[in-house]
């Protein structure tokens, strides 16, 4: 039951309330938690508002972008600098929610919310993307593939605030690519999701880095696929052993959504027609 | 989702071609062309509705006014030992907590047949069934009561499946077996046909359920009043209402007074559903004296009311090698859930409707409707006809292939014509106008171009594939033989001594545009101007009963009742006006808002006439009643006359496949529809184009997730229904033929506009991948697993 909803006057003030009511929840755009608070999901007693005090830029900085927690979707989706740069997580934006939603939700809240299917999260783990979190103690840096331990779970504490994410720049050349796989066009949950950064010269792979969403208990990074395509040629064979590596890498589950075949059938299909494009992209 | 979001385009729907109608000239008599009717003025609720201003169930305000609420129990099926409210009675804030034994009358309800409890005493048969009533100050408190109902029960076997709930082995919900209703057709002499047809088709198709996904969910406030009761609600039946609530209570049908209140939509879903909570806050109003209100939130509504009903069809088509249709078996398995219902109707216009708008000589079938404890089915626009539609029409495309022909070209080998028999052996006596759709709806979408163009696209092997499908239909307009005695449908039109007018009819408007469309006709009828109509809500105590507002029955019937009252008042008017003018009565007509003498417009207005009428006692109310003639059919064999008239439509569809994830798109949809005539024009554009949409939702992606008899989606979130951006560009063709009968010649739309959409995409989706597709819906993962079963069959196996 909430019973309080507090407007901290800055970062500093929503830490301490944060930390001397543990089970106060901070909320921003409010996308997730009101979707909980309807269906009565939300064990917390409080609301600490964070709309307006998170910063909420999207700029570059000598060899990094950093984004602002409060940066809402719609930002992401209009920056010219994340559709250059980070063409992945410009599609992940855009495609969120409806207009309304993406108005609303901030990158910070689709991390810190850590539901398995958020959408923004698998696009920002394929460019290796960090957390600024901030607390009373201070300022730390944790990598985004680290910060997640189960379905709507993070290693944050109480008064632990995500308040920016950096993400390195990606190399000149490279090959990037966001992939959802929703049943309709618009205000939907993924079942899989899926975002692949590809760097290569001379015809070979240099780095892969893939991550996926709604196919384990948080979104993940896809070691046993990297590896199997690092410093490879893409032949079909390195294809076919990358699309094998796949099942070691997720853990769908069946649900009333969609079965763990399924998932895993659309989790192969994706990472096959990203490295055929990505093959035409390293043979250029 | 990259492709698709940058090959989304604006999508201009073009504004509905329509056929120009054949203008009449007038004869000796005048006999002026329509000036309202067939024109689409501001729709009568618009104003009320854009604005915020029309009052739903929910904002009504009544004085000491309770909440009610049903309380169900964990289990699905069982026999009940214990059910003990003395806990949930001690929640302060609640009045009453009400069981089975506090029913004043019968504790039974069922439109049909009365086959279920109100309130469960010794079995539950469903996880919908209710075993106690609360009726507390507020929802809070009566939640809390809820969660402290105990029940103890002993868990039964429970029964899922539609099959095998008729095997003998299977065990039984009602003491009179699982087969709760069956149906049949016997023409010809359908095992002689199946020896030498060189062609048998045979297919096993399943259907989901659907949910009806009304933007208002069910509602209603039930008042003590004098000894009986007064009820207002979100419905379709009033009278349906009534009768109800009637028997739960004990009291005749003149103690319940029932105003429809504004309604959020209905599809079928209001009903008979609304009679459930109706009669659950009757009861709770009876046993405190207050009012009780009921309003379910979305999830009680999709958890708790009736869904498209779930089947199996077993179809077997002969054919010769001409693509002649020789033959036609199937059996048809509708999933009726826990009680009746309208399940035996449901099943009704399925068993009928088997054959669709084609010649078959030799056929047999057997719909069978079985209780199991599943979600229960009832009606849902096309009210049966949608699966049976899909099996037919996905079984002649099978045909098409087999024989290497046009499906169009197949379709318009045996379509019925003019003095045809159709499956039940009726010999159709109005133009059957399915070719003359088939051809237009080919024309339109440019067919054999767009199927050649996706043929080449797939020859490529791209990840997305086009398709192009067609599918026809007819439809029995108005309710079936069976259900003939509650056609007869009343009207009631009073003239105002200010020359304004009020009308209220038995049928409902559920959004449909239903209040406009009367609107239209007594102004057109009367010759008075649009605007000085005005729609009453519906009340049972102010129009005698007209039976259900369903079947696409509404334009027809209470338009007729419609028209016979206000040309009576016509009648009582016009002489008045002769006497005013004076000229002779024949000379005298009522057009546009004026008064007409001998071709000129008269001096005298249509208020000055009403006056004057007044004035000489002239009486300006009259309840004006249609039925139509009698139907002569046969239950026993099907055979006979099942319909009064028949509504002719076909639907080409374009669709993209995407192979990497299953997902279907709808691009465009090309609907020809024969309408009789278009009364309110933008009304029968907006029931095709939500027919459309609805019926892309069925096909696709609206899948309710059932297991052991629960329901696991019954939210907004996992249930997922199209929004603005899943549809398609819509090309719309109108056939206005007049139907004899009909007001000013209009048919029905309300149910064809959905029925062959499912049908349609199911075949442009077979096109699309090159194998057919047996279960609704497609889904992205049967479409995935599928392809890839088709694709690499070995290595799909498990």
């Amino acid at each position: 039951m909430i019973r309080a909803f507090a407007n901290p006057k800055d970062l500093t003030d929503a830490i301490r309330l944060l930390t001397a009511e543990p089970r106060w929840r901070p909320v921003a755009g409010c996308t997730d938690i009101s979707v909980k608070l309807r269906f009565d999901r939300l064990d917390a007693d409080g609301f600490v508002n964070l709309w307006g005090l998170l910063p909420r830029h999207i700029e570059e900085r000598q060899d990094e972008i950093r984004i602002g927690a409060g940066a809402t979707c719609a930002q992401l989706a209009k920056s010219a600098l994340v559709r250059a740069q980070l063409p992945a997580l410009f599609e992940a934006a855009a495609t969120l929610g409806s207009p309304q939603i993406r108005s609303r939700a901030t990158v910070g809240g689709n991390v810190a919310n850590a539901s398995p299917a958020a959408d923004l999260v698998p696009a920002l783990m394929s460019d290796d993307a960090r957390v600024v979190v901030q607390s009373a103690n201070g300022v730390t840096t944790v990598a985004l593939h680290r910060l997640f331990v189960g379905p709507q779970k993070t290693i944050l504490g109480p008064g632990d605030l995500i308040t920016e994410i950096v993400v390195p720049k990606p190399a000149p050349l490279s090959y990037a690519r966001f992939d959802k796989l929703g049943f309709r066009q618009a205000q939907i949950i993924a079942a899989v999701n899926f975002a692949i950064r590809a760097t290569g010269a001379a015809g070979t792979l240099d780095a892969v880095r893939i991550a996926w969403g709604s196919v384990a208990p948080t979104p993940v990074r896809s070691p046993a696929v990297e590896d199997a395509l690092a410093g490879t040629r893409l032949t079909e064979a390195d294809i076919a052993a990358a699309i094998d590596a796949v099942a070691a890498d997720v853990r769908p589950i069946d649900d009333h959504r969609a079965s763990a075949a399924y998932r895993l059938a659309v989790a192969r299909s994706f990472l096959r027609r990203a490295l055929k494009e990505c093959q035409r992209w390293l043979s250029t | 989702m990259t492709a698709d979001r940058s090959r989304r385009r604006a999508a201009k729907r073009p504004p509905a071609a329509r056929r120009a109608t054949p203008r009449r000239k007038t004869h000796s008599r005048p006999d002026p062309l329509p000036t309202v009717v067939g024109k689409s003025p501001r729709r009568v609720d618009a104003g009320a509705k854009a604005s915020g201003t029309a009052r739903y169930t929910a904002d009504l305000s009544f004085a000491n006014l309770l909440v009610g609420y049903p309380v169900t129990s964990r289990f699905t099926h069982a026999r009940i030992r214990r059910i003990d409210v003395s806990a949930a009675r001690r929640v302060p804030g609640v009045v009453a907590v009400l069981t089975a034994e506090d029913v004043p009358g019968q504790n039974q309800i069922g439109v049909v047949i009365a086959d279920q409890p109100l309130l469960a005493h010794d079995l539950i048969r469903s996880a919908a069934d209710r075993v106690a009533l609360i009726a507390a100050l507020t929802r809070e408190a009566a939640l809390a009561a809820a969660r402290l109902v105990v029940v103890e029960a002993e868990p039964l076997p429970l029964v899922c499946d539609p099959v095998a709930a008729l095997e003998p082995s299977a065990p039984l919900l009602h003491p009179r077996g699982n087969l709760a209703a069956k149906m049949v057709i016997r023409t010809g002499d359908y095992a002689k046909a199946r020896a030498k047809a060189p062609i048998v088709l045979e297919q096993t198709f399943t259907t989901g359920h659907q949910e009806h996904a009304y933007l208002e969910p069910n509602a209603v406030v039930a008042v003590p009043d004098a000894g009986g009761m007064f009820l207002t609600g979100s419905m379709q039946c009033p009278f349906y209402v009534q009768k109800g609530v009637a028997r739960v209570l004990g009291l005749s049908h003149a103690q319940i007074r029932v105003v429809q209140a504004p309604t959020g939509g209905g599809f079928g879903g209001k009903e008979d559903y609304p009679s459930e909570p109706a009669a659950c806050a009757a009861v709770l109003a009876h046993h405190t004296g207050r009012p009780v209100r009921i309003l379910y939130n979305r999830s009680e509504d999709i958890a708790w009311s009736s869904k498209r009903h779930r089947t199996v069809i077993k179809h077997t088509l002969l054919a010769d090698r001409d693509g002649k249709l020789v033959g036609l078996k199937a059996t048809i398995y509708v999933d009726a859930g826990a009680y009746l219902g309208l399940s035996s109707v449901v099943a009704e216009r399925a068993n009928a409707s088997a054959g669709g708008p084609y010649r078959i000589p030799n056929v047999e079938v057997d719909t069978l409707t079985a209780y199991t404890n599943n979600p229960f089915g009832g009606a849902y626009r096309g009210f049966g006809q949608p699966q049976v539609t899909f099996a037919l029409e996905s079984q002649l495309d099978a045909l098409a292939r087999e024989l290497g022909a046009d499906p169009i070209e197949l379709r318009l080998k045996n379509f019925l014509r003019q003095g045809s028999r159709t499956v039940t052996d009726e010999v159709l006596r109005q133009p059957p106008l399915a070719a003359r759709t088939a051809v237009e709806a080919r024309d339109r979408s440019r067919w054999a171009a767009k199927r050649r163009a996706a043929e080449t696209h797939n020859a490529a092997d791209p990840d997305r594939r086009h398709g192009v499908g067609v599918a026809s239909m007819l439809y029995g307009c108005c309710l079936h033989a069976g259900g003939q005695h509650l056609e007869g449908s009343a009207a009631l039109v009073q003239i105002h001594p200010d020359a304004s007018v009020s009308i209220a009819i038995g049928a409902s408007e559920i959004g449909q545009g239903a209040y406009t469309a009367m609107a239209m006709l007594a102004a057109e009828a009367l010759g008075f101007a649009y605007d000085q109509i005005h729609v009453v809500p519906t009340d049972t105590a102010l129009v005698p009963d007209s039976g259900p507002t369903v079947a696409s029955r509404t334009t027809i019937m209470s338009g007729n009742a419609v028209l016979d009252a206000a040309r009576t008042l016509g009648a009582r008017l016009r002489p008045v006006a002769a006497e005013l003018c004076g000229v002779a009565e024949s000379d005298v007509v009522l057009q546009a808002g004026a008064v007409w003498a001998r071709g000129k417009q008269a001096a005298l207005s249509i208020a000055e006439l009403v006056t004057a009428a007044y004035l000489r006692k002239v009486n300006l109310a009259h309840t004006g009643w249609y039925a139509p003639p009698k139907k002569l059919w046969d239950k026993a064999t099907g055979r006979g006359q099942p319909y009064s008239l028949y509504c002719y439509g076909t639907l080409v569809a374009e669709v993209s496949v995407d192979t990497i994830t299953g997902l279907v798109t709808v691009q465009r949809v090309t609907a020809v529809h024969d309408v009789g005539k278009a009364i309110y024009g933008d009304g029968v554009i907006g029931q095709i184009h939500g027919g459309i949409v609805q019926g892309l939702g069925y096909a696709t992606m609206e899948r309710l997730a059932v297991a052991d008899g629960k329901i696991l989606n019954p939210t907004f979130t996992d249930y997922l229904i199209p929004t603005a951006l899943d549809v398609p560009e819509i090309d719309i063709g109108l056939i206005e033929e007049p139907y004899e009968r009909g007001p000013y010649g209009a048919k029905g739309i309300g149910e064809p506009a959905l029925i062959p959409v499912a049908a349609a995409i199911a075949n442009a989706v077979s096109h699309a991948l090159g194998f057919p597709l047996q279960d609704l819906p497609l889904s992205p993962e049967r479409v995935k697993l599928g392809w890839e079963a088709h694709r690499s069959p070995a290595a799909a196996a498990p």
